[in-house]
């Protein structure tokens, strides 16, 4: 979208030799938001993040405490233990949206659905527009303890009910259906873009040599579509790290710290342990680790473009 | 190309089932907001309500405010995509139309921002704010919201713009059209659809925002809608299902009418807002 030749830059440059305001002016409102509201507060974050700042405290009390901060938060055992989970929650959604996005995708791109396609892809579409609080109230009453539907449903199969809140691997799991019912459909909205993108006369020529269907998906169709895949792993793994409303509303981090995330812990540590030091601090971290998780991606995504 | 009996009734088969694992929850949500308490809790759930009533809705309106709080979300969400799609429509054609000094510095720095998580903002903001008195009120809020909308939307429509063909620069210019003139009644018009697109994502993230708000608002009349929503739980010890379904079924009326009267925009939308992301 950016790249302009090299011929293309020279005589660009050859025109415009003498300074004009005018572009200045049109990107200006936008740098002074950028500016003041994102790169002010980053530093301003970075500087707290080795004070001691401690909520209501007054101002005489902030003094600069070096590493003492990172070194808490890091031997913080719910900390600790929030990086973990988050990893394996955001492992886990990624990878049931990628094979659930596919599927509904499939299911719906295929023949026999082109007549009814606009409809459900509109209903598809609605939990993705949901707020996340909206998203996990919901579910709240679905999971209900005693009266809720899906409890009812496995009295109905025999089994015993289920305390979706109270117990520590169905609060999980809970938490884990929430998450990838509201970014699925997102994930299918991309897979249905990419299956525009592959040539049709390809697929047929496949199937003139006689190549099934499941080599086609994974021989052809797949590896054609394989920068939108890395999309939206990326895009997802961002949102997945970052859960944070889901988590309040749904458990508060319950039973004991079990499903506490990276977000809640940090959230917890500035405002209910009024450690605004400390927070920043957890911050930082999260921060790192999201730079450092999205610069493998891109090294290990665009190595498989090369091959 | 046929399709076997057996593969079509397979398809429809899958269309049902993923069907009703991303609808029903929305429908037991709306549908539990017109049951009455006794009804909620019965077994076995009733699927569909048979005694309806609004006494949900006559609670979360009348006692938990919740009108309020659904006009302070569409005032802080209106303003919020009226004042980024402003100045991001003004950024978006200059960085698409000129060259200058520090352009990459900037589009780069501004997609950056977008991987910074929201909790390296809100802590500093929460401090300044203080500071300077906007802190605990909707006009902080929607600045912090323009911010975090922002850099996708200049990206957006820095796309937008690229898509505009030189000539029709070339051919306004000769005719004499001046800066604002060539932003405003040339390349402006070209690029509504990429308005209508950058509104509604603008929109529905400020609309459905929580995490900031949680931390920037506290007290009762400048709550949002999902705020609210959250509080209605940590009031009371039992999960009132019924005041909650219906506060649930308040807050998707925004995302139902979009998804009904704006679809081939939101399609759009969600897409390219991924590929530009």
């Amino acid at each position: 979208m950016l790249k302009i030749t090299k011929y293309q830059q020279i005589t660009r440059y050859q025109r415009r030799k003498r300074f004009e305001l005018a572009p200045y002016l049109f990107v200006l409102p936008a740098i002074l938001f950028i500016i003041l509201l994102a790169i002010i507060p980053i530093l301003y974050s970075l500087v707290i993040s080795f004070q001691s700042y401690r909520l209501g405290a007054p101002d005489s009390a902030i003094r600069f405490n070096g590493l003492d901060n990172y070194i808490k938060i890091l031997s913080n055992p719910t900390f600790i233990g929030s990086i973990g989970w988050t990893f394996t929650f955001a492992f886990i959604s990624v990878s049931v949206n990628l094979v659930l996005g596919l599927s509904v995708a499939l299911v719906l791109n295929h023949r026999v659905m082109q007549k009814g396609f606009k409809i459900f892809r509109s209903l598809f579409i609605l939990p993705l527009m949901l707020a996340p609080v909206v998203s996990a109230i919901m579910w709240k009453v679905l999971f209900a303890a005693i009266y809720g539907p899906v409890n009812y449903v496995i009295s109905v199969l025999g089994l015993p009910s289920v305390s979706w809140i109270g117990d520590e691997l169905p609060a999980k799991i809970a938490i884990l259906v929430i998450d990838i019912w509201s970014s699925t459909p997102f994930c299918v909205l991309i897979f249905l873009a990419a299956f525009q993108t592959i040539p049709t006369d390809l697929i047929e020529a496949a199937r003139i040599d006689g190549a099934s269907k499941s080599t086609i998906l994974f021989r052809i169709n797949l590896p054609i579509i394989r920068n939108f895949i890395a999309l939206i792993v990326s895009i997802r793994v961002m949102d997945a790290l970052r859960v944070f409303d889901s988590v309040i509303v749904f458990t508060n981090g319950g039973p004991g710290n079990s499903t506490e995330t990276i977000g809640t812990v940090i959230y917890k540590t500035a405002f209910r342990y009024s450690d605004i030091g400390g927070g920043s601090a957890g911050a930082f971290i999260f921060f790192v680790i999201i730079v450092a998780f999205t610069l493998i991606f891109l090294k290990l995504s665009s190595r498989n473009v090369e091959v | 190309m046929r399709t076997s009996r057996l593969e079509r009734i397979w398809i429809y088969f899958l269309v049902v089932v993923f069907m009703l694992f991303f609808t029903f929850p929305i429908y037991w949500a709306v549908t539990t907001s017109f049951k009455s308490p006794d009804r909620i809790l019965t077994l076995p759930p009733e699927v569909f309500p048979y005694s309806p009533t609004t006494d949900n809705y006559n609670e979360v309106i009348n006692n938990n405010q919740m009108g309020l709080y659904f006009l302070n979300s569409l005032f802080v969400a209106v303003s919020t995509t009226i004042v980024s799609v402003l100045i991001a429509a003004l950024a978006g054609y200059g960085f698409s139309r000129f060259r200058f000094r520090g352009k990459y510095f900037w589009l780069y720095l501004i997609l950056a921002i977008r991987t910074v998580p929201g909790l390296v903002f809100t802590l500093p903001y929460f401090v300044i704010f203080d500071k300077i008195g906007l802190l605990d009120t909707l006009t902080g809020l929607i600045v912090v919201y323009i911010t975090a909308t922002l850099p996708l939307a200049v990206w957006l429509f820095v796309g937008f713009y690229d898509k505009i063909p030189t000539d029709i620069y070339d051919a306004a210019k000769i005719d004499g059209c001046g800066q604002l003139q060539m932003f405003g009644q040339v390349a402006l018009p070209l690029v509504v659809p990429g308005i209508v697109v950058t509104s509604i994502l603008n929109f529905l993230a400020a609309y459905n925002e929580f995490g900031t708000a949680l931390i920037l608002i506290f007290s009762d009349n400048n709550k949002t809608l999902p705020l609210a929503i959250a509080g209605l739980i940590q009031l009371q010890k039992d999960t009132p299902f019924g005041t909650l379904s219906a506060a649930g079924t308040i807050a998707i009326i925004p995302a139902f009418l979009l998804s009904i009267f704006a679809q081939k925009y939101l399609v759009s939308g969600f897409t390219a807002g991924a590929v530009k992301g």
